[in-house]
């Protein structure tokens, strides 16, 4: 009773979100070159991108456009691997400069020392490197031999900054499900306070990699074990936004589900594509900085992600736990769009 | 009208509205009084949206629903970090040094003075910090004697949104 009780607050507390539509977190593909060749890798980044860096200046003139921005506002500096970019500092000042936050989403393998030193002074706050098994199997996944040796050590120099919100991510997969406890372990010994889970989505380079994705077993397996480690106090285990889980809500994670795509999440892509998170299917972009005041675009765009009705299609038109889900996360909705990619609740239900 | 805004957030933080409304007749033509009762009424409105959108954001359980990363994301930086900016100069000549290197105690972080002897660095926010301004190119530079600085920070630079501290330093010769 009291758990129907707050998922109809939830709801209402996501209409009054979704009415404000306050932008408090934005996605910069700053560059989509990329030093590693992931064989999950959703964006298909490779160390030649056909595009160029976005140049810095062309970022700041779509930021400077945000009229008054949020408590909290960060600039998410994401790719290809950020570290790529020799101007990642000067970046970083910049919208320091303007009163903003700055945070990254790296692989880790460039990340040394020195640079972990130049990043602080550059105002870094926040960063989420990803590792993907133990030895390994991280460094299959990364098709790189070195690669957990690196992000090995940026985890160590991460952890240990008492000023970074730091986080850790594993992509989930047939390979690295068995090890989740023993990177559990690893992640304890090397001082890392939080690990979030995903399952790897059906697009880019993964789409054909049956490796890849997990079993409806496997994946109750996953929710099981998160449900489990949250038990502890000495790390904070949960399972990304990613999607709806049924009755595994609030035992993975703080929240219910709720994607925030559009809502409270904007991105500048790396053709100036205005849009959400940046995995999300390209077409759904909302308008570009060279041709779109970016601000308002974000104030008066984004009809598809604020109104998700049009969601209620394929599998999702006759769901039961429509109300609560909402077609799952935005980024399960590619191509045709006909059918949601991927339903977590139906792969729990099925067990 | 800016005044007038700064009235409305007056009265929405202080007790004494009707003594202040009767004050304000004096002070803004008709017209004017009505375009503030206007800006009044819509202020109150907006608090009390944000009010209701807290209460049930708490009400439901989810003590988060304001924090939040995206699935692909980071985790939000609360900003618990000062901007350390500065400039040092030679005592005997007042010249600015390049390549001084600026370090705090029990911290891996550092920096370099530039060619204008000028340097600038986040660091995490902290009451007091011990400040060491080493000279690590000594055959390059006029050989200056290291400096140590204790440095107090005040309450209402440290709660400010973007705190930031200047130092002005001078190294003696050796």
């Amino acid at each position: 009773m009291v758990s129907i009780l707050n998922q109809a607050l939830f709801r209402m507390f996501k209409e009054m979100e979704t009415k404000r539509h306050e932008l408090n977190y934005l996605f910069w593909e700053c560059t989509t070159r990329c030093n590693l060749n992931c064989r999950h890798c959703g964006s298909d980044c490779s160390k030649d991108s056909s595009y160029k860096d976005m140049p810095l200046d062309d970022f700041l003139k779509a930021l400077d456009t945000i009229e008054s921005p949020s408590e909290n506002f960060t600039v998410v500096l994401t790719g290809g691997e950020p570290l790529l970019r020799k101007d990642i500092e000067i970046c970083g000042r910049e919208i320091r400069k303007r009163g903003m936050r700055w945070s990254m989403v790296s692989n880790g393998y460039l990340y040394d020392s020195e640079k972990h030193i130049s990043l602080l002074n550059a105002g870094l706050g926040a960063l989420t490197i990803s590792i993907d098994g133990l030895e390994n199997s991280h460094n299959w996944l990364r098709n790189n031999d070195k690669s957990f040796e690196r992000v090995d050590t940026a985890i160590g120099l991460a952890a240990n900054s008492s000023r970074l919100n730091f986080d850790v991510v594993t992509c989930v997969n047939k390979r690295n499900i068995q090890e989740l406890e023993s990177i559990r372990e690893y992640l304890i010994k090397k001082a890392v306070k939080a690990w979030r889970l995903f399952t790897i989505v059906p697009i880019g380079r993964a789409k054909e990699d049956d490796e890849m994705f997990l079993t409806e077993n496997q994946f109750v397996e996953l929710m099981d074990f998160i449900s489990k480690s949250r038990t502890r106090k000495d790390i904070d285990v949960k399972f990304s936004c990613e999607g709806f889980v049924g009755k595994y809500e609030l035992k993975v994670r703080d929240s219910y589900f709720f994607c925030r795509a559009g809502i409270n999440i904007g991105s500048i892509l790396i053709d100036g594509s205005i849009s959400a998170c940046p995995n999300i299917d390209r077409t759904f972009k909302q308008g570009n900085i060279y041709t779109d005041n970016f601000f308002t675009v974000w104030q008066t765009k984004y009809d598809l992600f604020r109104n998700r009705s049009w969601t209620k299609t394929g599998q999702c038109a006759e769901c039961k736990d429509y109300k609560n889900c909402q077609g799952n996360g935005f980024h399960y909705w590619h191509g045709e769009k006909k059918n949601v990619l991927v339903c977590h609740n139906q792969q729990i239900e099925m067990i | 009208m800016i005044g007038g805004i700064k009235v409305v957030d007056n009265l929405l933080s202080g007790g004494k509205v009707f003594a202040s409304a009767i004050s304000l007749l004096d002070k803004f033509t008709y017209n004017e009084f009505l375009l503030l009762n206007l800006l009044t009424i819509i202020a109150i409105r907006n608090k009390m949206k944000n009010w209701k959108r807290k209460i049930i954001g708490g009400l439901c359980l989810t003590s988060i629903a304001f924090v939040f990363q995206a699935c692909y994301g980071t985790p939000q930086d609360f900003g618990s970090d000062l901007l350390i900016e500065g400039e040092v100069k030679a005592k005997a000549t007042g010249l600015p040094i390049k390549g001084i290197r600026v370090s705090i105690a029990d911290n891996i972080q550092y920096t370099n003075t530039d060619d204008n002897g000028k340097f600038s660095f986040y660091i995490e926010r902290s009451r007091s910090l011990s400040f060491r301004f080493s000279d690590i190119e000594a055959n390059q530079n006029s050989q200056f004697i290291n400096k140590d600085t204790l440095l107090t920070i005040n309450n209402s630079v440290l709660n400010s949104a973007q705190p930031k501290v200047f130092l002005n330093i001078e190294l003696e010769n050796k």
